[in-house]
């Protein structure tokens, strides 16, 4: 920020509409102490409330700190005046140009809704995977007669997967078949659509956010399954 | 107990507090007598109301106040004649009044600098403009109170709803300590109002040849400089005791606390009283300032000046005596007596209902013709036994006598026996009404009795009923030091120190402490 901030020169009702509460805050700064990453990169959950309320929307649009809060929202269940600052801490993100979103995020989101996933990944590649995997378990002992279910209509239950799951942690895939095979879940994952995260959620992208969850419940719908794991 | 032919009370004052308390007492069928201090004609004051007060004096001043508790002849001037009424207690729940803080913030009033209370009197319509910027000041130099705050709220809020301002309130504290407090607090928020606290000292201020204000300040939360320039600023106020009180704190001799309300900063007094019994201070002559406040004390008041006129006044059971032939009306004991028990006939007098048997006189009388009943010190120190001849030095047990205020040392040292905690062998407590009572003659005669070494035990600083008791007690002891330090005698082997009644450890580790200090110096071997 500035050297000196000019009062006079802030519109202070520039975040009047945002249903937070930010402007009830006392300053106790009992979000700051509870906040996980307070601190890092100098981030004071207290100060950047403070900021909306004064109408400071440049420096908060250009600050890092929104970006470091990991929405755990402990800061919520501390404040004593009910202020929703993990939420507020969304609408902030959503400030931003998309192109101006961090790392790899917008990327990733930019790709996921074109593709349906994360990485881009074609089906023929994602069948291919979890079928390799399917088979690995099947080699198991007691998993001789293991398969993997795909698109399978009226299934019990539709489970999304994370895209690291079908990149570099496949591995961990098992852990969850191995349940439902266990447990004679009536299971299975769809071909399209796919994608557990939803940076559209991460980056405070409700459009992006509605259109990748819309297209599980799509999936459901097709598919005739009545519940939906998403463990993400 | 004889129940008192006085049968009226007088309430000076004339805001909610003095009424209500007028009103209780009326309530109960006890006669009333309100001394108020506006013309007739300047007040909003319901005249004729007869559920008030039985008589009503307006423009009225108390000139002199004889007699005591329960038998007060009190003199008023009310439009300039003189009044004497007799009078069973009398209550003081004067009004303030309000000092704007320019001078704390080295401002100047203009038309664009002003106070609170101008805010809503005829000044304010210089601000009642739609749209501009208003900064109000609170609480920044000197603590403010949730009085105070809430004109602040209620000024900012209107300001802001009704007028469509930008309004910054700049504070060190929120005191929303008062019923409603938190919600207008947040009313305003919901209208915008933007608070700014400043807990380290005030804003670098600096006023045009207009009286505008341009304020530099350090956020703390934004940890940033920021600037400010207001249309209109608005400075808060200190409540601050009446001249009158001034002058009824003089003709009543009425001890004052630091800002100079009727009732000193000791906990005895605490909620109504004095140091006068039969005189009380309620609500804003004693400085509470919150409405909800005032009326607890009215009712307080009323209760007991009802008690005293209906049931009488309480039968003393003990009380100083001077004795006439002795006295030679030097007048120490009427200026010494914190109760001022003492009044001035042909020799002086102690009332037995105004006296609280603390002993003060008795011990500053250089006649020494004062007597308590109950409290001999020759009786007392007699029961003491003198300490065997011959002990010698290898097993040497000090004597010791502590010499402990009835409030604090003696309930201390009953705690430490009960808590079974070792105290010195040779240890012999003499309990005494007030640490105050205990004069040199009592220490020197200790010493006679062969103490080795004597302790004086008084109430903590602040918290001597006698309000000076202890005060007195400590400049005695001190001196006595310093004499025996002059007669070649360790000066150690009389000190003094503080306990509260709750203190048995502290007790024993005085004693026991002292008992050390007293085996390294040997016996006293007078």
């Amino acid at each position: 920020m500035s050297d000196k901030i000019d009062m006079d020169l802030l519109d202070h009702d520039c975040f009047k509409s945002w249903p937070y509460s930010q402007n009830f805050c006392i300053t106790c700064g009992m979000c700051s102490s509870s906040c996980p990453v307070s601190g890092v990169d100098g981030f004071d959950p207290r100060k950047l409330v403070r900021m909306v309320s004064l109408g400071l929307n440049e420096e908060i649009v250009e600050s890092k700190w929104p970006w470091i809060c990991t929405m755990c929202a402990k800061c919520e269940s501390v404040c004593p005046m009910e202020i929703d600052i993990a939420s507020l801490v969304r609408n902030v993100r959503s400030l931003r140009d998309r192109d101006e979103v961090p790392g790899i995020l917008h990327k990733g989101l930019a790709m996921a809704l074109k593709t349906g996933n994360n990485l881009g990944l074609p089906k023929d590649d994602f069948q291919f995977i979890l079928e390799d995997v399917g088979e690995e378990i099947a080699e198991e002992p007691g998993f001789e007669e293991f398969q993997v279910p795909v698109d399978k209509e009226g299934a019990n239950i539709l489970t999304t997967i994370h895209n690291k799951l079908v990149n570099t942690h496949t591995d961990d895939l098992k852990h969850w078949w191995k349940i439902f095979y266990a447990a004679k879940e009536d299971w299975t994952v769809p071909s399209d659509n796919w994608e557990g995260t939803n940076w559209g959620l991460f980056t405070g992208d409700d459009d992006a956010m509605k259109i990748m969850a819309g297209r599980i419940i799509q999936n459901m719908e097709k598919l005739k399954i009545p519940n939906l794991l998403w463990p993400e | 107990m004889e129940t008192s032919s006085v049968k009226k009370t007088l309430v000076i004052g004339s805001g909610s507090c003095a009424i209500t308390a007028a009103q209780e007492i009326n309530d109960n069928n006890c006669d009333i007598i309100m001394a108020v201090g506006q013309k007739k004609a300047d007040t909003s004051f319901p005249l004729d109301d007869k559920k008030i007060a039985q008589e009503i004096l307006f423009d009225a001043r108390i000139v002199s106040c004889d007699g005591c508790f329960g038998d007060f002849d009190v003199v008023i001037d009310a439009s300039g004649k003189r009044i004497k009424r007799n009078v069973a207690s009398i209550t003081i729940a004067e009004e303030n009044r309000r000092e704007p803080n320019y001078n704390l913030l080295d401002l100047t009033p203009s038309s664009s600098t002003i106070s609170l209370t101008e805010v809503m009197g005829n000044k304010g319509d210089s601000i009642f403009f739609k749209g501009g910027k208003t900064v109000f000041m609170t609480s920044l130099v000197r603590e403010s109170n949730p009085v105070i705050l809430k004109g602040v709220m209620t000024a900012a809020l209107l300001l802001a709803s009704d007028y469509g301002q930008n309004v910054y309130i700049l504070t060190g504290n929120l005191k929303v300590g008062d019923d409603h407090l938190e919600a207008l607090y947040r009313e305003t928020r919901k209208k915008g109002v933007i608070y700014i606290k400043l807990a380290n000292g005030i804003p670098d201020i600096t006023q045009d040849k207009k009286g505008k204000t341009t304020l530099l300040y350090h956020d703390d939360i934004l940890h940033q400089q920021c600037k400010l320039t207001p249309d209109t600023t608005i400075v808060d106020e200190t409540i601050l005791p009446s001249d009158y009180l001034d002058d009824l704190s003089r003709v009543l001799r009425l001890h004052r606390d630091s800002e100079g309300f009727l009732q000193a900063d000791n906990v005895h007094r605490i909620p109504v009283l004095t140091n006068r019994r039969g005189i009380f201070a309620a609500g804003p002559s004693r400085g509470v300032f919150s409405v909800a406040d005032h009326l607890e004390d009215a009712k307080t008041v009323a209760s007991m000046a009802v008690r005293y006129v209906k049931a009488g006044i309480p039968e003393p059971e003990t009380w100083a005596e001077i004795e006439r032939g002795g006295c030679v009306r030097c007048l120490t004991c009427y200026r010494v007596c914190p109760y001022r028990a003492v009044s001035l006939n042909s020799k002086p007098f102690i009332s037995p209902q105004a006296c609280e048997g603390c002993g003060l006189c008795m011990a500053e009388c250089p006649n020494r013709v004062i007597t308590m009943k109950g409290f001999d010190t020759d009786d007392m120190l007699d029961s003491v036994n003198e300490k065997p001849a011959g002990k010698g030095t290898e097993d040497f047990s000090p004597f010791i006598i502590a010499f402990c205020c009835s409030r604090s040392a003696k309930r201390a040292g009953e705690l430490s026996k009960d808590m079974g905690l070792s105290l010195p062998d040779e240890l012999k407590i003499i309990e005494v009404p007030c640490a105050g009572s205990i004069s040199f003659n009592m220490i020197y005669s200790a010493l006679k009795k062969g103490a080795d070494g004597i302790l004086v035990l008084t109430c903590h600083e602040g918290n001597c009923h006698s309000e000076v008791g202890n005060t007195y007690a400590h400049s005695r002891a001190t001196i006595i030091s310093h004499r025996l330090q002059n007669m070649g005698i360790e000066k150690e082997r009389v000190t003094i120190n503080t306990l509260a009644s709750n203190m048995g450890k502290g007790f024993a580790d005085t004693a026991e402490g002292f008992q050390a200090v007293i085996k390294e110096l040997g016996p006293i071997g007078l």
